[in-house]
């Protein structure tokens, strides 16, 4: 293999690697490198490789952030240590090991950027691809859920991900939350997939974070907790559908508000009757035993408090 | 020149920019000229600007859009406002749709001009270009700031090169281990480097705005943050 060999070269000459999922740079976030390069200049040439089929054109493959500042503060060249043009397979795996860490690609480009090595290579084995991109598995992992997002709520990402995260709406920790509420919601009632597609569910979920009816993205955390009551016959399997599906359609509804009204009370009663069922079974092996001070005065004041709380009872509100 | 991997806000701003100097009677050059720095002024590359226009008499106005108008003047544009003042027939003219008080105060303070550009597409002058009365202690100041900028600069980039070193050293060696395993090693890796950049770009911040408003207790407080480092 022939030698990198170091010119310089026109920052026009240059163009941006294709297989880089990277749309653009936050403007502002280049101004300390601008601060440094005009000052110092470009110490670490750019690596890129001339292009086969056009003598004197240039693809990078690293050095994004010195190309872009160096274009704008007016350099007439920029060093580049120029290396043979890889074949697409290397060209994706060469820029997973450049960017993944030092260049911080956001969890979507990389997504994406695993896209297309997968269609390259055939290879979907997350440790196959964890090997081949150095990412660790729980990276690949995350970047495969994104991929099977609806395509323009991944170009909705997409399009966010060099902002300052308190400027992204459609942030990628939104989409994970949204897509595991998503798949629990269809395993735990099977009937609302027949209301509604897993991209319409998607989409009204995104729009709640658009339309300011979150308080956090953890939100829908409370949509699983509220199927998964439904699906164990905490509460009426219908309620907790007509629930649901009134969550996907209303966009201003708040997962929260729904569970806290419709279902949070049952499920509290529920895992009570659990611990209550659990302290039963232990107590009948006390039996025959003698018990200690600290147990007795326990059990007294439980019993008073659950006397009380019988009595006051109206009646039985669960399922 | 190319704009690709620029963020289209500011592409936009861009055009916006040229539609309001050609509405003022300036002609936009599209072979946006490169032109040199004074060479006693010890910077690499060459003015340019986002936008440039003309007038009849060859005088050229150099635009430079500003996405985030709430941000102070990072020294790159200060250090260019500079250099320009020994530089005959050019203006360096920042462009915001709303300047905040810092960034207006900072091209006050420098002499960079600055305009708001209106949602008519119209530029409205806020700071006229022109080189400031500075005194000595203002120079002082600016070369005191500059100094802890380039030791933090030197402090981060050091810190994150031993990282980067750190990372590729432990991808290698931990090639062979499972994943959950391998994360283990690389990950606090990974996050350190994070915690290094993210220092880096809010110490930078800081650095601008104490240069913006001249606040040398604030200087003072980021010289000692920078000799401490982040909390890891």
């Amino acid at each position: 293999m022939p030698s990198p060999s170091k010119q310089a070269v026109r920052p026009d000459a240059i163009e941006a690697n294709k297989h880089n999922p990277r749309l653009y740079f936050n403007d502002e976030r280049l101004d300390q490198l601008r601060t440094s390069l005009q000052e110092k200049g470009i110490l670490v040439p750019l690596i890129v490789y001339e292009k086969p089929d056009e003598p004197g054109r240039f693809v990078l493959m690293d050095g994004e952030r010195r190309w872009r500042s160096a274009v704008d503060l007016g350099f007439d060249d920029v060093p580049v240590q120029v290396i043979p043009a890889p074949d697409p397979v290397d060209n994706l795996v060469q820029m997973f090991n450049i960017h993944s860490v030092r260049e911080e690609w956001s969890l979507v480009a990389i997504a994406i950027a695993l896209r297309e090595l997968m269609a390259l290579t055939g290879e979907t084995r997350e440790s196959r691809l964890s090997d081949m991109t150095g990412l660790p598995r729980g990276t690949v992992r995350r970047a495969k859920r994104v991929l099977n997002l609806p395509e323009e709520e991944i170009d909705r990402i997409q399009k966010e991900a060099p902002l300052d995260r308190n400027e992204q709406v459609h942030r990628v920790d939104l989409y994970l939350e949204i897509e595991r509420a998503q798949s629990v919601l269809s395993r735990s009632l099977p009937e609302i997939d027949e209301k509604f597609s897993r991209a319409e569910i998607i989409r009204q979920f995104a729009r709640k974070r658009e339309e300011g009816s979150l308080r956090n993205v953890t939100d829908f955390r409370e949509v699983s907790k509220l199927a998964e009551a439904g699906r164990d016959g905490v509460i009426e399997r219908d309620k907790v559908i007509r629930a649901a599906a009134k969550l996907i359609e209303d966009v201003n509804l708040n997962p929260p508000e729904v569970y806290e009204r419709v279902a949070a009370s049952a499920v509290a009663q529920h895992e009570l009757a659990k611990k209550a069922a659990q302290l039963g079974d232990g107590l009948e092996g006390l039996h025959g035993q003698s018990l200690s001070k600290e147990l007795r005065r326990r059990l007294r004041m439980l019993r008073e408090e659950i006397d009380g709380l019988i009595q006051g009872a109206s009646g039985d509100g669960g399922a | 020149m190319t704009a690709e991997l620029e963020d289209p806000r500011k592409t936009e701003l861009r055009s916006r920019c040229e539609v309001a100097v050609e509405a003022a009677g300036f002609t936009v050059l599209q072979q946006r000229p490169l032109t040199p720095w004074p060479p006693d002024a010890g910077l690499k590359g060459a003015l340019l600007g986002d936008v440039v226009g003309e007038d009849g008499r060859q005088h050229r106005d150099h635009y430079f859009v500003r996405v985030d108008g709430e941000r102070a003047l990072p020294e790159w544009l200060v250090s260019a406002t500079e250099a320009s003042f020994a530089m005959s027939g050019v203006r360096i003219i920042v462009v915001a749709e709303n300047p905040g008080e810092s960034l207006s105060a900072a091209c006050a303070a420098t002499g960079t001009g600055l305009a708001r550009i209106t949602e008519l597409n119209h530029l409205e002058l806020i700071c006229e270009y022109g080189e400031p009365q500075q005194d000595a202690q203002a120079t002082r100041f600016r070369k005191r700031a500059r100094d802890v900028r380039r030791k933090m600069e030197a402090k981060a980039q050091l810190n994150t090169r031993k990282l980067e070193e750190s990372y590729q050293e432990t991808d290698a060696v931990t090639k062979q281990m499972a994943g959950h395993r391998r994360s283990a090693y690389l990950e606090p890796i990974e996050n350190a480097i994070v915690v290094w950049r993210t220092w880096n770009e809010e110490m930078a911040d800081r650095i601008s705005e104490a240069l913006a408003s001249e606040d040398a207790a604030a200087l003072d407080r980021i010289e000692a943050d920078v000799l401490r480092g982040p909390e890891q």
